[in-house]
């Protein structure tokens, strides 16, 4: 997963709070974040495909196989605190006093 | 590639060309003692040869992509001589050519490859539990 794509592309953020009903600003975001979550399930079939190919008994490292489910897990690991930060940031602004 | 995984992806270049480097050892050890080596003469020791990897089309500077190998050469040095009369492949003096392959210089050679597999292993577990440091960061 690519760390320089996701805090380059969280400067359209700024779109969510603008008070006019930017229905494209909201679709972006929706757009942007199944392209990453796209991305995390690209590596994790990757995994799988790896170590079926391993077991499978083709040319297949057997350092490529951990080093493809390390990275599957990794990947997972930071969509959990990028959707966790998210919810934090969702929850802040709902304890706004209007 | 994903810029995160790529220091990950260079420790793995490296456990690859020790892979390589361990299959020549393993290969010069079984064939120490060969005589009919691929062509014509007895075996001759062979030596996996690495190149640093660069990525040529990278845009900013940092293009580093770790090791590959570029091919399986063969060691030049001499042949040993041997007297044995009795053997089919002796030549008309009696000596028998044996292959260049000193098996001490194997095993040492295997040693450095077996701590250099560890090593990159090693620098890849680094390189893991930094990433995942960098995830508890405002946690």
């Amino acid at each position: 997963m690519e760390i320089n794509g996701i805090s380059s592309k969280f400067t359209d953020l700024s779109s969510i709070g603008k008070v006019s009903n930017n229905d494209n600003g909201i679709e972006s975001f929706k757009s942007l974040l199944t392209d990453q979550l796209n991305q995390v399930n690209q590596l994790q079939t990757n995994s799988e495909n790896v170590s079926a190919d391993f077991i499978n008994g083709k040319d297949t490292d057997i350092h490529q196989v951990m080093l493809s489910a390390e990275e599957a897990k990794m990947s997972i690991e930071m969509a959990v605190q990028i959707r966790n930060k998210m919810v934090e940031a969702y929850q802040e602004i709902n304890r706004m006093q209007l | 590639m994903f810029s995160a995984f790529r220091s990950m992806r260079i420790s793995s270049s490296g456990l690859s060309a020790e892979r390589l480097r361990m299959d020549t050892i393993s290969s010069n050890i079984a064939n120490a003692n060969t005589t009919r080596g691929g062509n014509g003469g007895p075996y001759r020791r062979k030596v996996a040869v690495f190149q640093e990897n660069l990525d040529q089309f990278s845009s900013n500077g940092n293009n580093l992509m770790g090791v590959k190998a570029v091919g399986i050469e063969e060691d030049q040095s001499p042949f040993q001589k041997v007297y044995d009369p009795g053997n089919p492949d002796a030549g008309k003096d009696g000596y028998v050519s044996m292959p260049n392959v000193n098996v001490l210089n194997e095993m040492a050679d295997l040693i450095t490859a077996t701590r250099a597999y560890e090593a990159n292993v090693t620098a890849m577990n680094s390189e893991k539990s930094m990433f995942l440091k960098a995830l508890e960061i405002g946690r």
